[in-house]
């Protein structure tokens, strides 16, 4: 008895730990999995199951997983411990109040963002506001032991109990608990699964006796006729997908009932390798698929989606042979759904009718066409207006079946169709076609009774020039169109009486057309061999090939469903287009479809809008989905490193002029096939262009400064642009050296020091015109000073008196002032000179004095003779200051002048004299000591002291090094 | 351990006072039996050591099993395997089995009851929460309680190397009868 059953494959979390038991699944807002299992929490991307460390919780086995309104991962342990996921990585929760200490069986938050907890033995927990909050039998609560949670419509917190469900409101510090048990009419007390439906109405998990509906209004419970005498144990999850209820049991796999139909439930068996027995967890991703948690192994099946009619692998005999005989589900060449949801399929030489929606496994008919040793492959069905049924065979012509009484008849009206071969049958209304290798043949159907047809065939003129090739399919359109796949000649259009070919000739790529299909707006899709499909618009033709995603070129069958997607079946597998967005989606390997092997046209499609696909190994029956888009993989950036260190991307989003080699993490969920995700990244202000990739990481060493925006993308089937995009948008700063502020301070640096340095040259140049002035004013002084003629008429004086009393002296004494005025006029045009040859200077001027003021006038100096050498003076500096003190002091025998000249402490040369003023000044306009001031202003950074005392006068100056 | 340990302290002494305790039924033969039934091999043992307390007015139970004292199998290896390998019965000695009773029935009173026992099963050293079904029958100043269930070896962490899977199965048949006895003065 056949059995419909989801494609599975298995998944083992960990290959090392293989005791690992999954216990709970789930799916969070990004559509990433997560799975509690007997060994802590784990994180699945398609590729990994990426461990979740949990280092403070000495509990590993998980037992219930949520996700809260704030993206919150929520995680109860068997040992009660809660603790929460954040970026990845587990923190133990805790809060005020007493905290549980029995095993968390459920999480859920309710409308006002308090998280429930439903634990074991002690009640129900929830969070609110800081404080854990218990509530348990003692305040009301049906029992303490608890499993499930689901929020009512009304917002109440729904809790399955040992005894009963409580269902619990809160309004603000009161809360109410309502009771609902055996005495209310629920079949079970223990009620170990919730799952809230629509139209308020609860479905009920139980222990004992399987499920229930709970009707909030009327309150009634309700078991549909399939769940009743229930014998598959407790009831552990229940899962809702577009039309079925998926219910997992202790003890007996998976039930599946149809809340469509309502009266049809299937036990699912897993096949070969797929254990199904204790069923923990169930859950639906978003590509339709179906996640079971076995207590075994994680099990990925196609879910509704795609599913597999094939014999009740429970029942499969053993050892009974060829199973190509004994097995109605294998083989299948033909396939046909008529009006009143009967699946016709044909085995090897049989005719199979079975009755899906009703009665599955209940009602499979036989029939035999001919006497039952012949053996005549049928090739196509076809069910008229009336309902009969039309066979076309291979080699024995047309037959037709009345499926009310079961009579077979053969359509004996054309000789030339006795022994026809025959690959197709179309209608409209009364007309009949019939296409094979013979050609095309059309026919006129007169149905006087429904019991016994009239039958003529009308050999019309025109259709003789549809030749005599293979036609493979025939196949008429909404507008009435005619339309022949042939072996050769590409496609031939009937219309009216007029007959169009496209073929190569017209740019098709192959000749040899398998299938035509249209969809719900009118374009009319062929399928070829080895070249693709087409589609024509009315106008043009449109190919599709492998650039465009199809999996295989060669399409044996083309169906079109109600929301316009095309299903091509290949030899592999089938491929899904959805023509307006170009997007493809596979059933394949991965989905768990081994080679289909299926005949030409073994397609049809049931008044659900279902599509059947008979095929060597089975019936496929697949479950159109509305929205194409869904099927592109989401993407999401993992991780962004900096010279292979992570970094919160969420949070920093600049980086030093240094931080430049950055590596991207991103990946694409895709659960189905990841394996087929291909992704395309760009890295904005760095290169403007989509790059392709299949690496799920990309690294940019060495990034110059500057605005960047990282972009991935992923698609299963090449086509990106309706793939939604994944930005991190991120700046690395330019080098401190090209920033504003350095800029500015740099400039103004700069400026700054041009700007001292011009000051400075400046006032060089300044200092030297200074000099330069000084000492042209000095040499005028010194020269007016000493053709003083006063000091002439003094010198003559002098010599006068001398020259008689002692001529040798008097010509020492000329020779001597003719020295000094040689030396003032030789040292007039420098800046410095030795301090001996001042000294000298000196000398020759006090021996011109002395002999004047005879030893009225004394000289004592004490220079270290070092000094003489190394040291330099303004010439003529110590002379003016003798002179000086010659001029302003009187020098007699009673006030006699002594002049000293020595180093002082502080390295200066000091003349120091005696203070005899004079009764009448001098007249003197002080140039000739503020000339030395000046000149020393200029030459050194020590200056000139004078100190005029009581009774000395002293000058120091510095000695100059020289430079 | 700790628990088997208080179960084991619980019945000492109330075997050792022996004072009267209202509604509390115990006994220390009960027969407990289980059989794996494996694509290649049947394999079937049994004990008579099966204790177990029940408070009738509370209705509480509590059983344990020494796992050393079960015999059968289909030689001698296999048992030592059982204990040795398998059950590790050095390191777990006892099997328990407490909790409640769900229904809410007067086991005070004479008749047959079906009821659902739940509780802890830690075989193995690892507890499972389970609901085990069982027929009660009470009379006068006995009970007599019989249960099949199974147990997944997967569930208790019990290791099969794969060269034996054949000869084990993974879900275990159990059978209990037993016989408990008012406890008198």
């Amino acid at each position: 008895m056949p059995a419909q059953i989801p494609f599975y494959k298995l998944f083992q979390v960990d290959k090392d730990k293989s005791e690992i038991r999954v216990q709970r699944l789930m799916k969070d807002k990004a559509g990433y999995l997560w799975l509690g299992t007997s060994d802590g929490l784990y994180k699945f991307n398609g590729f990994d199951f990426l461990k979740i460390n949990a280092e403070l919780i000495h509990e590993n086995a998980v037992t219930a997983l949520f996700e809260d309104s704030h993206h919150r991962i929520w995680v109860g342990y068997k040992n009660g411990k809660i603790a929460t996921v954040e970026d990845d990585s587990l923190k133990l929760f805790s809060a005020n109040g007493k905290l549980p200490a029995s095993s968390i069986h459920d999480i859920l938050e309710d409308h006002e963002s308090r998280i429930w907890f439903a634990t074991n033995g002690e009640g129900v927990y929830y969070f609110d506001n800081d404080r854990f909050i218990n509530i348990n039998s003692h305040e009301g609560l049906n029992d303490d032991f608890t499993y499930a949670l689901a929020l009512g419509n009304d917002g109440a917190m729904w809790i399955g109990t040992d005894q009963g469900i409580g269902i619990c409101s809160l309004h603000g510090n009161k809360k109410e608990i309502t009771k609902l048990t055996s005495a209310d009419g629920l079949p079970d007390n223990i009620v170990s699964a919730l799952l809230p439906d629509s139209n308020e109405t609860m479905w009920i998990g139980m222990q004992d006796k399987g499920v229930c509906l709970y009707r909030v209004k009327e309150k009634t419970f309700f078991i549909p006729a399939p769940l009743q005498h229930w014998n598959s144990g407790q009831v552990n999850c229940l899962l809702a997908t577009e039309n079925h209820l998926w219910i997992g049991t202790d003890n007996n796999g998976i039930l599946n009932y149809d809340m469509q139909h309502g009266f049809s439930s299937r036990q699912l068996t897993g096949g070969d390798n797929v254990k199904l027995s204790k069923i923990n967890d169930l859950l639906e991703d978003n590509e339709s698929n179906v996640w079971i948690a076995n207590n075994v192994q994680l099990v990925r099946s196609s879910g509704e989606q795609l599913s597999f009619l094939t014999r009740d692998e429970n029942k499969k005999q053993n050892g009974n042979g060829d199973e190509r005989k004994t097995d109605p589900f294998k083989f299948i060449h033909a396939i046909l759904c008529d009006h009143e949801g009967n699946l016709w399929f044909t085995p090897d030489h049989g005719l199979v009718k079975l009755d899906v929606i009703h009665s599955l496994g209940k009602q499979l008919t036989k029939f035999s066409i001919t006497p039952p040793n012949s053996l005549v492959d049928i090739t196509t069905l076809y069910e008229d207006n009336y309902g009969y049924l039309w066979i076309g065979t291979m080699g024995e012509g047309i037959f037709r079946l009345n499926t009310e009484t079961g009579k077979v008849v053969k359509m004996n009206g054309d000789p030339s169709l006795a022994k026809a071969s025959i690959l197709s049958i179309t209608g409209k209304d009364d007309v009949l076609w019939f296409a094979g290798l013979e050609g095309v043949t059309k026919c006129n159907i007169v149905h006087g009774e429904r019991a016994d047809a009239h039958l003529t065939f009308t050999d019309l003129e025109d259709t003789k020039n549809f030749g005599k090739n293979y036609i493979y399919c025939i196949f008429i359109d909404s507008k009435n169109r005619v339309w022949l796949g042939t072996d050769d000649k590409g496609i031939i259009e009937y219309e009216n009486g007029k007959i169009t070919t496209y073929s190569s000739s017209n740019g098709l790529r192959s000749n040899v057309i398998y299938s035509i299909a249209e969809d719900h707006s009118g374009n009319i899709w062929f399928s070829t061999l080895k070249a693709g499909i087409y589609v024509f618009d009315g106008k043009k033709f449109r190919n599709y090939s492998m650039e465009d995603g199809l999996s295989d070129l060669t399409i044996y069958s083309i169906a079109a469903d109600q929301y316009g997607n095309i299903i091509m079946v290949n030899k592999h597998g089938i491929d899904v287009l959805d023509p307006a967005t170009g997007l493809f989606t596979y059933f394949d390997k991965s989905t768990g479809i081994n080679e289909l092997n299926a005949d030409l046209n073994a397609i049809t499609k049931d008044n659900s809008g279902n599509i059947w696909i008979g095929t060597e190994t089975g019936i496929i029956r697949y479950h159109p989905c509305e929205r194409m888009e869904k099927h592109q993989p989401v993407t999401e950036l993992s991780k962004v490193s900096v010279f292979l260190e992570r970094v919160d991307f969420r949070q920093t989003k600049k980086f030093n002029y240094g931080q430049n080699n950055f590596t991207f993490d991103y990946g694409g969920i895709w659960y189905s096939d990841p394996e087929r995700i291909q992704y395309q990244y760009m890295l904005e202000g760095y290169n403007n262009t989509w790059i392709n990739s299949r690496d799920r990481s990309v690294t940019y060493p060495r990034l110059p400064y500057g605005k960047y925006t990282f972009k991935v993308r992923s698609s299963i089937n090449q086509h990106f642009t309706n793939a939604r995009t994944v930005s991190y948008a991120f700046v690395i700063s330019s080098p401190f050296w090209l920033r504003w502020w350095f800029l500015v301070l740099a400039s103004l640096l700069i400026g700054f020091t041009l700007r001292s340095y011009i000051i400075n040259r400046e006032r060089r140049i300044k200092h030297l015109d200074l000099l330069q002035k000084e000492k042209i004013e000095f040499q005028f002084e010194t020269l007016k000073n000493q053709v003083n003629p006063h000091f002439l008429f003094n010198s003559f004086n002098t010599l006068i008196s001398i020259i008689e009393d002692n001529p040798t002296i008097a010509v020492e004494y000329v020779e001597r002032l003719s020295q000094f005025f040689r030396n003032i006029i030789t040292y007039r045009e420098k800046d410095v000179i030795p301090l001996k040859e001042e000294l000298e200077l000196l000398d020759n001027y006090y021996f011109l004095q002395k002999k004047r003021f005879c030893d009225n006038l004394t000289l004592h100096a004490d220079i270290p003779e070092e000094l003489k050498n190394s040291r330099h003076v303004p010439p003529l500096t110590l002379q003016l200051l003798m002179e000086n003190a010659v001029k302003h002091n009187s020098v007699s025998k009673e006030s006699p002048l002594h002049i000293e000249l020595f180093i002082n402490k502080y390295g200066k040369l000091v003349m120091r004299n005696n203070r005899n003023t004079k009764i009448k000044k001098t007249e003197s306009p002080g140039i000739g000591l503020q000339n030395i001031i000046s000149r020393f202003q200029l030459l050194s950074d020590r200056n000139v002291e004078i100190k005029d005392g009581d009774t000395f006068f002293e000058v120091a100056i510095p000695l100059l090094k020289e430079e | 351990m700790k628990k088997s340990f208080t179960i084991s302290l619980l019945f000492s002494l109330l075997f050792l006072t022996g004072e009267s305790v209202p509604g509390i039924y115990a006994t220390n033969n009960g027969t407990i039996t289980f059989r794996s039934e494996a694509v290649q091999e049947l394999i079937s043992a049994t004990s008579d050591k099966l204790r177990g307390l029940i408070d009738a007015d509370q209705r509480t139970f509590a059983f344990s099993i020494p796992i050393r004292s079960f015999r059968g199998f289909n030689n001698g290896l296999q048992r030592e395997h059982f204990n040795e390998n398998y059950l590790e019965s050095e390191k777990f000695p006892e099997a328990t089995f407490k909790g409640k009773i769900i229904e809410q029935v007067d086991l005070r009173k004479e008749g047959k009851y079906i009821v659902r026992a739940k509780g802890t099963l830690s075989i193995h050293g690892v507890d499972q929460e389970r609901i085990i079904k069982s027929n009660i029958t009470v009379l006068k100043n006995s009970i007599l309680v019989e249960s099949k269930f199974s147990i997944l070896i997967t569930d208790h962490d019990i290791k099969v190397p794969r060269v034996v899977h054949e000869k084990i199965a993974s879900e275990i048949e159990v059978s209990i009868t037993a016989a408990f006895k008012k406890v008198q003065e």
